[in-house]
């Protein structure tokens, strides 16, 4: 087969030469290529918006820490992947996901990011050097001579003995790294298909404090034109740095000299050991001030509130009240598992106390740091954004399928503790309301924060705020056009009031057509009173079958479990395929400036594990979950009393 | 006394001594050479700050800057020359996967340095049409009905009626349960329609007559009554259209030939032998 394969390469390859030969063919230029791609395609636009499902976090082959395991998979095997191709996983799996995604961020780590070789194209640095010349003709020559070349520089690179001039061209943070970054561009630009399929330029700024994690994804609104004009902001120094301030400083400076426009989210901060958002001051021990809380608020929309490595919306130990906060709770330690954790860490570390601390810290100095919206994904350094329950590809290439991964895979192992791979969580995606699946639409969307995360599952969810939403908005088949007419979509501020006493929100939530039913619907608010204190309530707003809801806003009443472990399965016998509402605010106070989001629970399904377990014919390890609550977030709608 | 001078183990010693006095006289002492600590920081390596500073900042550094820049730069040569002479790179897994990473994009690079032409395309396109079709599209209409708010019976009343009544989907109005699905879908790719509604909602839509109200079909949902205004059927896309698909396409197909190519010569100029146990394994029939 394989054999097979490469004989019809090898002939494709041959009268492709070919057809080279013959001089007079017109080459086509990679200009007319670009303007091809978007200018002439028609691309359907709706103002009110669709949803549009995809992933803002994943590592390919150039990601030292995804290539240098074994990852062999490169940018466009990625592209691929999401598109709904299939494709050999790096450890020979035939894979291919369930339903295509609508849009793809690949970020691979700016640090160390790829190799690559000037030779070939005969660049003038490198035929300005002897031994570079006699490489590239060597190469040029083709066939064994080429083999010859090749080899003779990777022999010549590893003992050291590059030409010196070389050397310095193609260290990292140079030559070599601006033509892999110039990869990554080129792969973006070619697999963009607007209207079918959005491609976003983007990278991973990895700055890793002490083993805590306070990476951050940069996207970039503009084409490879824009992109190409800067490379990737580092981490080392001095060129790079670890401080959030410092890559703010580089995005300015990006938008300045371009005219273009790049976004960060921040990783999710559950390992980052109490230091993705400070209260006080920063981990380098500067106090925030103005200047902090306006930068991080403006180049910092989104949070990762979801992803493989745990969930990161609420913890049990801040949200005791919250039985759903409990999640797929990863609160071992620091990224790397050299120090562990204690429980005053958390509420730098979670999505619902950071927005309860941005409250108090726009209180203080006049500017929101924590205004984010709600980002699910993968950070899979498998190249495939495979998060499934039922055709999950693992977080490293150590886990992808293999029937020894529910019985002895190990993520991490140190002095502190162990996480087994059974704890990595299969999650999530983000969905996008835009008006059309383009890069320019899919990014105001992330900007304006209209998404929301969601563990897996691809339900709707629509959630709007204003003060004079009635029943009647909700039924009627206008109730989007409403939605935006009287108020505001996820991600937004609500309008002054008029005259009203409390705020009204209009939620709408659809089960995954090919998933679940739903639980209920959840409106989750977090306020600063007069005394400069925060707090939380949690109401369910809508709900499945006849179950009662106490005087507190609550329905304690749990929906039920069909869940069959033995045939990894369930029924949707129980929940409802959609749930609605319109509510308000019962215990709103004008004076106190507040934020609410939605969250929306399934009914329990089988966790990815329990997939394995049937498909390999394993048993569960004793102690692991086998019992899922996905779910999705909506970025929030804030209220300012001011 | 005498006994000891004759002992060999002595004149082991002696002979010993005699012997690096004079290796140390002819050659002279195995000092680490200056040329080994010594490391040159020219023009070129100001030249490759600098543009490492201007690519990530867009202007120069300042002095200050410039320092810490070098400072640091100084540090790293060091450190790289000193892990280098210690040996530290040989059979370290890292630089070993890194290695091996670069001989994979070398290899890639070879096939893909000139450009695609016309004829190309055209050869290309005519090898490869039938992975470039536009799949079946469905123009429909549909009213929902919660699963359980109304009888089967109930439905195929409404039916009858919009049917006698010949009335056109966007005339509807009043009927049905409200939902967050839309009311009406243009040209639909199938595969878009089954993950919108599930249950293979396209595979019944394709079986039904045009222009007429029929159903009640089911879907993830519930049940919908539906009219089908239009079914385009799965058609090759023209070269045009999928240009910019078919240059991306040839050149992975390039790319990937010529990889598969520079390591089939180099295995071949690699003799693999197998000793122990997996000498059995290998050569088991």
């Amino acid at each position: 087969m394989r054999k097979q394969l490469f004989f019809t390469y090898a002939c494709l390859a041959l009268s492709l030469t070919a057809c080279k030969s013959e001089k007079e063919e017109a080459v086509i230029s990679e200009s007319a290529l670009d303007t091809q791609s978007s200018s002439e395609v028609e691309v359907k636009v709706n103002p009110t918006n669709d949803v549009y499902w995809g992933e803002t976090h994943l590592h390919t082959q150039l990601s030292a820490d995804a290539g240098l395991f074994g990852n062999k998979l490169g940018l466009d095997a990625a592209y691929r992947f999401a598109k709904g191709e299939e494709v050999t996983s790096s450890t020979g799996i035939k894979a291919k996901i369930n339903r295509p995604l609508d849009y793809l961020v690949i970020t691979d780590h700016s640090d160390f990011m790829g190799f690559a070789e000037d030779i070939d194209k005969g660049a003038p640095n490198v035929l300005a050097d002897a031994k570079g010349k006699e490489w590239y003709d060597g190469m040029k020559a083709g066939g064994q001579a080429a083999t010859d070349a090749a080899f003779n520089l990777i022999t010549t690179f590893s003992q050291g003995k590059m030409p010196a001039a070389l050397s310095k061209d193609y260290s990292p943070g140079s030559e070599i790294y601006g033509r892999v970054w110039q990869n990554c561009i080129d792969a973006a630009e070619a697999h963009y298909n607007p209207g079918e399929f959005t491609t976003i330029i983007g990278y991973e700024w990895t700055s890793l404090v002490k083993g805590a994690n306070m990476h951050r994804n940069v996207l970039f609104r503009d084409n490879g034109d824009k992109a190409s004009q800067v490379e990737p902001m580092v981490t080392i120094a001095p060129v790079g740095s670890t401080d959030p301030l410092d890559l703010y400083a580089w995005m300015k400076n990006y938008e300045e000299k371009t005219g273009g426009s790049v976004l960060a989210i921040a990783h999710n901060g559950n390992l980052s050991n109490g230091i993705m958002f400070p209260v006080d001051a920063q981990y380098t021990g500067r106090k925030l001030d103005a200047k902090y809380v306006e930068e991080r608020g403006k180049y910092e929309p989104l949070y990762e509130w979801t992803q493989i490595k745990g969930d990161g919306e609420a913890h049990p130990f801040l949200s005791p009240e919250d039985e759903f906060a409990d999640y797929e709770t990863w609160d071992d330690g620091n990224l790397d598992l050299t120090q562990g954790k204690s429980n005053d860490m958390l509420a730098k570390e979670y999505a619902r106390e950071a927005l309860k601390n941005g409250l108090l810290l726009e209180e203080k100095f006049g500017a929101n740091p924590y205004k984010f919206g709600a980002i699910g994904s993968t950070d899979s350094h498998t190249t495939l954004t495979a998060v499934e329950e039922d055709n999950f590809y693992g977080k490293h290439i150590s886990s992808e399928p293999s029937p020894e991964r529910i019985t002895e895979g190990i993520y991490l192992k140190t002095d502190i503790g162990t996480i087994e791979d059974t704890r990595l969580n299969s999650a999530g995606y983000t969905g996008v309301w835009a008006e059309s699946n383009t890069r320019e639409a899919i990014y105001d969307a992330m900007a304006r924060k209209e998404v929301y995360a969601s563990t897996g599952p691809r339900m709707t969810v629509r959630f709007f705020g204003g003060w004079e939403y009635t029943k009647d908005d909700l039924n009627s088949h206008d109730a989007v056009k409403h939605g935006y007419e009287k108020g505001v979509p996820m991600g937004g501020d609500l309008k002054p009031a008029q005259g009203a006493k409390a705020p009204t929100f209009m939620v709408s939530a659809l089960k995954d057509a090919i998933g679940a039913n739903l639980d209920r619907v959840q409106i989750i608010k977090g306020w600063l009173d007069e005394n400069g204190k925060t707090h939380e309530k949690i109401y369910d707003v809508a709900w499945s079958g006849d179950r009662k809801i106490n005087s507190d806003g609550r329905v304690k009443e749990d929906v039920g479990n069909t869940i069959n472990i033995a045939e990894a399965s369930y029924e949707n016998s129980i929940g409802a395929p959609d749930l609605n509402a319109v509510w308000t605010d019962p215990d709103f106070d004008p004076k106190q400036p507040a934020f609410y989001y939605s969250r929306v629970i399934e009914i329990p399904t089988p966790r990815w594990v329990v997939y394995d377990a049937k498909k390999f014919g394993k048993e569960i390890p004793k102690g692991v979950e086998t019992s899922n609550r996905e779910r999705a977030y909506t970025s929030p709608i804030w209220y300012n009393a001011k | 006394m005498t006994k000891f001078y004759k002992h060999p183990i002595v004149h082991i010693i002696v002979f010993g001594l005699l012997l690096a006095t004079i290796l140390i006289l002819v050659f002279g002492a195995k000092l680490p050479s200056q040329d080994d600590k010594r490391i040159i920081i020219g023009d070129d390596d100001f030249a490759h700050i600098l543009a490492s500073w201007e690519k990530t900042w867009q202007r120069q550094p300042t002095k200050a800057e410039f320092r810490k820049v070098l400072k640091s730069y100084v540090r790293d040569q060091v450190i790289y020359h000193e892990a280098k002479s210690q040996k530290l790179d040989e059979n370290n897994g890292t630089v070993k996967r890194a290695l091996i990473t670069q001989m994979n994009m070398l290899a890639e690079t070879q096939g893909t340095s000139e450009g695609i032409t016309e004829a190309d395309l055209k050869a290309y396109y005519e090898l490869r049409k039938d992975k470039y079709l536009k799949p079946a599209e469905i123009a429909f209409s549909q009213i929902y009905f919660k699963a359980n708010s109304h009888s089967n019976k109930s439905i195929e009343k409404i039916k009858n009626l919009l049917n006698v009544k010949q009335t056109l989907p966007n005339h509807v109005s009043d009927v049905g349960d409200l939902t967050m699905l839309d009311s009406s879908y243009d040209n639909t790719p199938a595969e878009h329609i089954d993950n919108t509604l599930g249950e293979n909602f396209s595979s019944k839509l394709l079986e039904l007559p045009l222009k007429s109200w029929q159903g009640p079909i089911i879907s993830a949902y519930g049940k919908h009554l539906v009219y089908v205004n239009q079914i385009t059927p799965e058609a090759p896309k023209q070269l045009e259209a999928v240009k910019t698909e078919l240059i991306r396409e040839l050149k992975y197909e390039v790319k990937e030939a010529s990889k598969d190519q520079f390591f089939t010569e180099l295995m071949q100029q690699y003799e693999i032998i197998y000793t122990g146990e997996l000498k059995k394994l290998v050569y088991e029939k």
